[in-house]
């Protein structure tokens, strides 16, 4: 009961602002122009321009800066992993040298080298999060499904790949649920689950594991009985109850998108001489 | 000293966050041994709540509880053992088998108890016979090809295998037809009556708690509400209906009568009750 | 033309192998438009066998099944008949396809190719059928059982079908939510929608028309709940109990007591038993 209560599907937040009511596919389009830019971006006026772009839209769908700054929070240790080893271990060779802790030299360009990496990942993060907090999880299957059509040809199951994912998302806080069970009915027979070193645990997870597995195949059985008295066969000749339109402004969105891209993307040398 | 007491238990869920939920609220409880009682409730009152403090599955938000005298908050306590005398079935526990084969199923919460393997074998083989399954028969066979009725025996006798004193079962008939449940509810009846073992039955049955139980405990929104002989209860039937539960079909039919003038008598809560007093009241017997 | 016809239906599990199992012996039923039936029988009795026979989930090994006149066995039919007869289950979170309630109740309309205006109609008109438009955009699994079942009965109903089976949909509920299903259920058939409710509970065969009672594959008794009630030894002998109110009249017939066989209900038995005991009254008897 805790756990998938706690579990909002997605991370989404219903708001009304003019990013929620982008078509999803203008979002996806967006995030991954957003993240090519990122590794092509070589300087720090590239990612702050990204990082300032980015703010901008956060307001914009009216999402609070703190949900996205705690959705940095599981990245936390990679982050400071990275920064570290980076740090000391960038093989720069004959770099100005900042400081020395025990046997280990941080260069200046070591460190520079080390918050671009954590910048690159900052902003990664960022504007996924930013996606599935302004898009319903439904949308983005509704998205990526359409984005996949056109490659139905090509042998890609996109209507299959879609259900998939939304039977995934549905049942995700059910299987919580049942786990949370099972641990406690194992648990009230003795089990215990947080003793010993990584063997024995993995171990002592069989017996929620087994049960978790046969139950899921008994769902899935079950659903997919319930699909076909519903007279599910294959996405063919299926309609949707919504359709996803593109309007004008998405395509205002996908001309500023573009625009930015590219601006974002050019090194500062050529901003200078621009300028 | 009862086995189990429980003083100003209450318990939050979610604590600190929008999902916040107080699921048990002050709630004091005293359980002696022996005692068959049934804990009834509308979906969301707290049963399930409660009966996981009783073995230590869930830790108070504020309150005690003890166990056989000793406190489970204490860090010295030892939880596992009070796990093995406080033996938790939960709904449709088909649900948690994954041994291989049946005798290793019910072996599983004895062996967690450390003992020694010709006690293990011993304890599966009675726990089977006591829930009506021959050990010879359905010992060796995998329990995921047994009949849903027939899994559910399997998941009882896991937790008699561990003979606890106190049973704490969660809807135990739950989605079985009338045969099923009949036979289930007669065995656990004759586990209490011979064996001595304390029970606790969550029900959503006012006719099984009336059949069973010598006391009934009530709960709504996280508080205990009623807690008494079940004649006692039962006979406070404007209550129950205000929270939203019923009385045994026979009790209302009886009290309908009586405000139609016939005269059945007031403590009427079981089929053979029903029976005889409308006979007396026509004026037979 | 009945809406459904069976005949001699037989099915066996896994023929000609050793674990062969005959489900069904020979069943012969007919459903007209507009029945309320329901379908008892203990566990092993061919009810669930019986109930996916409906809708052509399952194929006879002999004998036919017919709905609206479209043979089952008929695979160019089956999407027809699926749309026709619709079906709900008994575990009411193994149904529930979608992230939203009512995405989830467009989900069969869009199966049938309804264009998507018409799909947003009918999606409306089948919650506020259940009483569940208010949830329309709430996560199934955030739902009571009843709630989700209701929801699953909306799913079928933006089918448009002529005919709703329902298996064992109440067996896994709580009191609450048994009443709201069987409330819902009721209201259903009472605009018209034909209903075969497949159940062990004789509380709910009390609530039918008409109720069939299966054992060991055969039609063991058939006809309105009153006459089935009264052979209450064949029924025990099914694993099947009689509700309170029926057993405690037939027990007072054995004693004695000129109670009516059609007495079903409680209201029904007070209003008897009153008349006697002021019958007996005046009659100086004390």
């Amino acid at each position: 009961m805790e756990l998938s209560r706690f579990v909002t599907i997605g991370q989404y937040v219903p708001r009304e602002s003019p990013v929620h009511r982008l078509d999803p596919r203008t979002k996806i389009a967006g995030v991954t122009a957003f993240m090519v830019v990122i590794f092509v971006a070589r300087d720090f006026v590239g990612y702050g321009l990204l990082t300032l772009f980015l703010m901008g839209v956060i307001l914009l769908a009216r999402i609070p800066l703190g949900f996205v700054l705690r959705g940095l929070r599981p990245i936390i240790f990679l982050l400071v992993l990275t920064v570290v080893l980076n740090m000391f271990f960038s093989g720069v060779e004959g770099g100005t040298v900042v400081f020395r802790i025990w046997r280990l030299t941080a260069t200046r360009e070591g460190i520079m080298r080390a918050l671009f990496i954590a910048a690159r990942l900052i902003l990664l993060v960022g504007v996924t999060s930013l996606l599935t907090f302004t898009t319903s999880p439904v949308a983005l299957t509704d998205g990526i499904e359409r984005l996949l059509r056109p490659f139905r040809r090509l042998g890609v199951p996109a209507h299959e790949l879609a259900m998939m994912m939304t039977i995934a998302l549905r049942f995700i806080p059910t299987l919580l649920e049942e786990t949370e069970k099972i641990m406690k009915a194992q648990m009230a027979r003795g089990a215990v689950f947080d003793r010993g070193g990584v063997l024995r645990r993995a171990r002592a997870l069989i017996p929620v594991l087994v049960p978790l597995f046969v139950s899921a195949f008994r769902r899935a059985d079950e659903l997919a009985l319930a699909m076909e008295a519903r007279c599910y066969r294959g996405g063919e000749q299926r309609t949707r109850m919504r359709e996803l339109r593109f309007a004008p402004q998405d395509a205002a969105a996908l001309a500023v998108i573009a625009v930015t891209s590219v601006l974002f993307a050019l090194p500062y040398g050529v901003w200078r001489r621009l300028f | 000293m009862a086995f189990i007491e429980v003083d100003g238990l209450t318990h939050i869920y979610l604590r600190g966050t929008p999902m916040e939920t107080t699921a048990v609220r002050d709630v004091t409880l005293r359980i002696d041994e022996g005692e068959f009682i049934a804990l009834i409730g509308p979906t969301g009152s707290g049963k399930s709540t409660l009966v996981q403090h009783f073995n230590a599955l869930l830790k108070p938000t504020a309150g005690t509880v003890r166990v056989a005298g000793q406190d489970l908050v204490d860090p010295k306590t030892d939880l596992r053992a009070v796990r093995h005398r406080v033996g938790l079935l939960f709904q449709y526990p088909e649900y948690q088998l994954f041994e291989e084969t049946v005798d290793e199923d019910v072996a599983f919460g004895p062996r967690n108890m450390g003992l020694p393997e010709e006690e293990v074998k011993a304890r599966v083989r009675g726990a089977l016979h006591a829930v009506g399954l021959d050990p010879a028969v359905f010992g060796p066979r995998s329990p995921f090809t047994l009949s849903g009725g027939e899994m559910r025996r399997v998941a009882t006798a896991g937790v008699l295998a561990m003979q606890p004193k106190v049973l704490v079962l969660d809807e135990p008939a739950a989605g079985l037809d009338p045969r099923g449940k009949a036979e289930i509810l007669g065995e656990i009846r004759s586990l209490h009556d011979r064996g001595g073992i304390t029970v606790v039955l969550i029900t959503h049955s006012m006719d099984e708690a009336a059949a069973l139980a010598a006391r009934v405990v009530v709960m709504d929104q996280g508080r205990i509400v009623m807690d008494g002989p079940t004649r006692e209860v039962f006979g406070r039937e404007d209550e129950l209906t205000a929270i939203g539960l019923g009385v045994p079909e026979v009790t209302a039919l009886a009290r309908a009568l009586r405000s139609r003038g016939v005269p059945v008598r007031p403590d009427v809560f079981t089929f053979e009750e029903a029976h005889v007093a409308i006979r007396e009241a026509l004026g037979w017997s | 033309m009945p809406l459904i016809e069976i005949r001699e239906l037989r099915h066996v599990y896994n023929p000609d192998t050793p674990q062969a199992v005959v489900a069904l012996d020979g069943i012969s039923l007919t459903i007209d438009a507009g029945e309320f039936v329901a379908v008892v029988g203990g566990n092993g009795s061919g009810k669930s066998t019986l109930a996916k026979h409906l809708n052509a989930l399952l194929l006879p090994t002999s004998g036919e099944v017919r709905v609206d006149g479209l043979d089952t066995r008929d695979r160019a039919a089956v999407w027809d008949i699926r749309q026709r007869v619709g079906m709900v289950f008994q575990n009411p979170d193994n149904q529930l396809v979608a992230t939203v309630v009512e995405e989830d109740v467009a989900f069969g309309p869009e199966n049938l190719g309804v264009p998507p205006a018409e799909i947003a109609l009918r999606v409306e008109a089948a919650l506020a059928a259940v009483d569940m438009l208010p949830y329309r955009r709430h996560a199934p699994h955030l739902l009571s059982g009843g709630q989700k079942q209701r929801v699953a009965i909306a799913g079928v109903l933006a089918m448009r079908p002529r005919c709703l089976v329902l298996d064992e949909v109440t067996t896994m509920l709580d009191p609450e939510g048994r009443r709201e299903v069987l409330e819902t259920v009721r209201r259903l058939n009472a605009s018209g929608v034909t209903v075969i409710n497949i159940t062990h509970s004789m509380e709910e065969a009390a609530l039918a028309r008409r109720v069939i009672a299966l054992a060991a594959g055969r039609v063991a008794l058939e006809g309105p709940p009153a006459q089935v009630f009264a052979r209450a030894d064949i029924l025990e002998g099914m694993g099947l109990t009689l509700p309170v109110v029926p057993a405690l009249a037939r027990a007072l017939r054995a004693d004695g007591a000129p109670l009516d066989e059609r007495i079903l209900s409680t209201e029904d038995l007070v209003e008897a038993l009153s008349r006697l005991s002021a019958a007996g009254a005046r009659g100086g008897e004390r």
